[in-house]
């Protein structure tokens, strides 16, 4: 059964679920649709990445074995396409391999079918939870190089001085200019990055550099869920 | 003179009358005288006899002549008187003649004889002189001189002798005929055979009725001509005789008068011949006349010497040469110089020795070509003339030349066709030799093929049209029965009778259709227990009929009994090959399973935990209760139907649609198809055609073709793994069902093996799957076979007869 896309809404988390059983289908949307969530079926993952909107928050919950497009390759699809929607994954009973793979594509979690209703619930409600704060992390991400975007080519140069723990002094022999000059590109630099200290500065740039070395800082423990 | 000769008979003959009468009247005077008176009487007659031409004479007993007188002694020389005295026995002592006579005289005989005596020829009458007493007393005689009468009539009689044989041996035809009348007095020999007519038939006739003269007036003109004209030429006539011949004659003609009647004596002379001759003669002068001027071929007359004297005018043709420039001149001047010397040389030796003078010579033409002529003259005659004819010889010598080059041709021809023919022979001998081993080995064949007959292990029979067996090779399948005993016997004596109503009609179509008949039938052994032949049944044909049958028979009782194991042993092995196939799906069915499964606890688990929020029993919840339920039954009918796959029936023929096979395939296979992420589309026929046959065990054949399809997909990554199961009716009456899939494929060398038991592709499994397959779709009379798919994968062919179109 194929549900009409309800409006857009950033804060109403979504579960897609991609099976081409029929009966799955519809007895995990009548399952999760019972803890109040949001749920729209695919019976295949082509139908899915036709309609999936990456603005749209939720998990997927993903058969693995499916005529076609099957579970992994759709994985590997929406890796390509670098959605990082937290991703489910059924699989068939005593299919280790399949499952390993999975992971390996990076699924959150795995489960053998039968799947355990409770247990299904509760991944689906941490996976949401993630994709939230992910996607909050994302949008700090996004502000800050929206800010580095506005320095000029000589206050980067700078920055990137001042990033290596040089001194205004020391910049200004290694760039040519005087001391002044580079004390007047790091108060615009300062200002512009919206930075209150150095190490903060350090900090902002660092994020926008690397993503990952400042993921780890904010765990996701426990995903919330929304009574 | 043959006019003359019979006047002067008639003379004679009349004279003799004469004297003779006179001797009568000269007796009678002198018997008058005797009677009137001896004396005057005697004196008379001395008168008498001394003036007649006669000499009387007599003499006494001892012939001493008492009396001689008569004018007849004149010629004798003697005077009358003169021997009186004398012994008439001594005087003519030297005429035998006369002394016989005389002496038969004296003994009383009148005897009267002729004698000739000095060269006159004498009558002489002599008879004995009595006396009174009537005794002998001497002779008296009367010697008439006949001389004149006798020579006349000598000559008159050899006249005769001569004229006859004339007469007789004329090679010409004489006929005597009256002048007056024309009838024929007397013909010879020779007119006879003219006429061809006998002597008697023509006698007394006319000229003109024996065919002579054709009438009055032709025989006058004939007889004025010889009247008037003698010694003319003969008059030419053309006789027809008696048998429709024509004879031409030349007739002389004469009269003279016989007996005083005047007669025509006609000489005719047979000229048939010589008219023909002269005739021929006549013509062949003219033909020879034209010839010598028409001829194609040049003649001339020339001298010993080669002056040409004359010449016709196919020679000047010929020759190219004017008369006058050719007379006179030496004939060889003509020709070409290189043989003029030659050819007088050959001329002078021809003409001094007369022989016969032929030879060959060019003549040059005003063309400057060059004519052959052959030459050819008889030896020369007396006369000097000498006649040449020349012949052109050019086609001849032209011919000739051809005909021996055509010669040689044909030569060479020989000599190839010889070659070919002795080849040819050479050939033949070695076919013949080749013929004469193929039948020793014939014979051999022959022995091999009774011995094959007798030692077969089969049994050989020949069963005729009642169905009897007229011959049988052995009989070691009953050992207990003699040959004497099946031989005659009916061939359902040997069988189980439920098998000889099929049997007899076997035997008919052999019989009346000629056909050749297989068929397996039982009969018992000396025990009863069940025999199992198999027979082959083949017409005998005789004039274009089937005259018996052969049948040859093999005891297959214990591959029959092989045959049954067998079957049993296969089935069994279907079956195990569907467990397998089963095991091999375990986890798809489990899948399968855990799929109405988790929908059940889905299902349930919504609606407790909605229940647990005291929210009301809605119609979404009944509707998912529902759904449930029907998840339950969906799982149960999954292994309901995995169960009734495994069972093991008995072969169960039956018919099905394609439809209801491709449905059970479908189902069956869904699991492992969805596990193996495989889209399975199934084509369904319009119309569904129907098949007779064991439903289970197609389906495990097309199922054993699906798995293996989602097998080899396995491998494939980024594309749509694709099995299309359809099917076909490529002719009437033959069904065909295709799994494809757009795997890798059959590697090619496997194409042939893959149905073989152990041959697999796969990395697992024994590789029974599809021996199997081939068994049961062999077992329904199919074919089973795979072949590249159109893009890529492979297309297995399952092709069933006895397809039925609704």
């Amino acid at each position: 059964m194929k549900l009409a896309p309800p409006p857009v809404a950033t804060e109403t988390a979504t579960v897609f679920i991609v099976d081409d059983d029929p009966a799955v289908r519809k007895s995990l949307r009548w399952l999760i649709e019972s803890v109040g969530l949001r749920v729209r079926t695919f019976a295949s993952g082509s139908e899915f990445l036709d309609e999936y909107d990456p603005q749209q928050p939720g998990c997927l919950v993903l058969d693995v074995r499916m005529p076609g497009m099957s579970g992994l390759d759709l994985q590997e699809r929406l890796r390509e396409h670098g959605r990082h929607v937290p991703i489910i994954v059924m699989t068939a009973f005593g299919d280790v391999p399949m499952a390993v793979r999975a992971m390996k594509f990076g699924a959150v979690h795995f489960f053998e079918k039968p799947v355990k209703d409770q247990e299904l619930l509760d991944h689906i409600q941490s996976a949401i939870g993630e994709d939230l704060k992910r996607r909050e992390r994302e949008k700090q991400f996004q502000a800050i190089r929206d800010r580095y975007e506005k320095l000029t080519k000589r206050e980067c140069e700078v920055l990137a001085q001042v990033v290596g723990g040089f001194s205004s002094k020391e910049i200004g022999g290694k760039l040519g200019v005087s001391f002044k000059t580079v004390e007047a590109h790091r108060a615009k630099i300062m200002k512009k990055m919206e930075a209150d200290s150095v190490p903060h500065l350090i900090r902002l740039f660092l994020t926008i550099s690397n993503p990952d070395t400042i993921e780890e800082e904010p765990a996701v423990d426990e995903p919330t869920v929304p009574e | 003179m043959a006019a003359t000769l019979p006047t002067s008979k008639e003379m004679l003959a009349s004279e003799l009358e004469a004297a003779n009468q006179r001797i009568a009247a000269l007796e009678a005077q002198l018997a008058r005288q005797a009677i009137a008176s001896a004396q005057p009487a005697a004196e008379l007659l001395e008168t008498a006899v001394a003036h007649s031409p006669i000499v009387l004479w007599s003499t006494d007993r001892e012939g001493r002549f008492t009396l001689s007188e008569g004018r007849g002694l004149e010629p004798l020389g003697l005077q009358p008187g003169q021997v009186v005295g004398l012994s008439a026995f001594e005087l003519y002592a030297e005429n035998p003649d006369v002394i016989a006579s005389l002496q038969r005289a004296l003994n009383g005989e009148e005897v009267v004889t002729h004698t000739v005596v000095t060269g006159r020829v004498f009558e002489s009458w002599t008879a004995p002189l009595r006396d009174l007493a009537g005794s002998i007393i001497g002779l008296i005689g009367v010697a008439t001189d006949v001389t004149a009468r006798a020579n006349a009539e000598a000559a008159e009689r050899q006249f005769r002798v001569r004229f006859q044989r004339v007469f007789e041996r004329s090679s010409a035809g004489i006929m005597l005929t009256d002048f007056e009348t024309g009838r024929l007095i007397d013909v010879n020999p020779a007119f006879c055979q003219l006429l061809e007519q006998n002597r008697d038939e023509l006698l007394g006739k006319t000229t003109i009725e024996i065919g002579f003269w054709a009438n009055l007036e032709e025989r006058q003109a004939v007889l004025s001509t010889v009247t008037k004209v003698r010694n003319g030429s003969p008059i030419r006539h053309r006789l027809r005789t008696k048998n429709g011949r024509t004879r031409f004659v030349e007739c002389r003609g004469d009269t003279l008068e016989i007996d005083g009647r005047q007669c025509m004596l006609t000489v005719v002379h047979d000229a048939t011949a010589t008219h023909r001759y002269s005739q021929m003669l006549h013509r062949s002068q003219r033909r020879l006349r034209a010839l010598t001027r028409y001829a194609p071929v040049g003649i001339f007359r020339c001298t010993i010497l080669g002056w040409i004297v004359d010449t016709n005018r196919q020679l000047l043709r010929l020759w190219n040469v004017e008369r006058p420039v050719l007379i006179a001149e030496e004939w060889w001047h003509f020709i070409k110089t290189e043989d003029q010397t030659r050819v007088a040389e050959q001329w002078q030796f021809a003409m001094s020795n007369r022989t016969a003078f032929a030879t060959e010579f060019r003549i040059e033409t005003v063309t400057g070509d060059e004519r052959w002529f052959f030459a050819q003259a008889d030896p020369p005659q007396k006369s000097g003339g000498v006649v040449v004819t020349a012949t052109d010889i050019s086609a001849q010598k032209r011919s000739e030349k051809a005909l021996h080059q055509l010669n040689e041709e044909l030569e060479v021809r020989v000599a190839q066709r010889t070659a070919v023919l002795v080849n040819f022979n050479q050939m033949l001998e070695e076919q013949i030799y080749e013929r004469r081993r193929a039948a020793d080995q014939l014979a051999v064949s022959n022995e091999k093929w009774r011995s094959l007959v007798e030692n077969a292990p089969d049994l050989i029979l020949l069963v005729d049209r009642e169905y009897k067996i007229t011959f049988i090779n052995h009989t070691s399948i009953r050992p207990e029965l003699k040959v004497s005993d099946v031989v005659g016997a009916s061939v359902f004596e040997f069988l189980f009778p439920e098998y000889r109503d099929k049997v007899r009609a076997d035997l008919d179509r052999v019989f009346n259709n000629g056909e050749s008949v297989s068929h397996e039938v039982a009969g018992p052994n000396h025990a009863g227990e069940r025999l199992w032949f198999q027979s082959h049944i083949a017409p005998v044909w005789h004039n274009g009929k089937v005259v018996s049958t052969t049948i040859v028979c093999r005891d297959v009782t214990q591959q029959r009994q092989a045959a049954d194991e067998l079957k049993q042993k296969q089935d069994l092995l279907t079956h195990v090959g569907r467990v397998s196939m089963v095991g091999e799906m375990t986890a798809a069915i489990a899948h399968e399973l855990f799929q109405p499964l988790s929908a059940i606890a889905n299902y349930v688990r919504g609606c407790m935990i909605r229940l647990q929020r005291n929210e009301p029993a809605t119609e979404d919840v009944l509707s998912s209760l529902q759904e449930a339920v029907d998840e339950a039954h969906r799982a149960s009918e999954i292994v309901r139907r995995m169960r009734q796959f495994l069972q093991r029936n008995e072969l169960k023929q039956e018919v099905v649609s394609v439809h209801e096979l491709f449905h059970d395939v479908q189902r069956l296979s869904e699991p492992a198809v969805r596990r193996g992420e495989a889209l399975c589309q199934v084509e369904f026929p319009e119309p569904a055609v129907s098949v007779s046959v064991d439903r289970i065990q197609i389906v495990q054949v097309l199922l054993n073709l699906v798995l293996n399809a989602v097998e080899s997909l396995q491998g494939t990554t980024g594309q749509t793994r694709e099995i299309r199961v359809s099917s076909a009716c490529p002719t009437p009456g033959v069904l065909e069902m295709m799994v494809a899939d757009n795997g890798p494929g059959i590697p090619s060398h496997l194409h042939d093996q893959i149905f073989e038991a152990f041959v697999t592709t796969k990395t697992e499994g024994l590789g029974l799957g599809l021996s199997i397959s081939r068994s049961i779709v062999e077992g329904h009379g199919g074919k089973m076979s795979v072949a590249p798919a159109s893009e890529r994968g492979a297309v297995f062919v399952v092709r069933l007869p006895a397809c039925i179109v609704p």
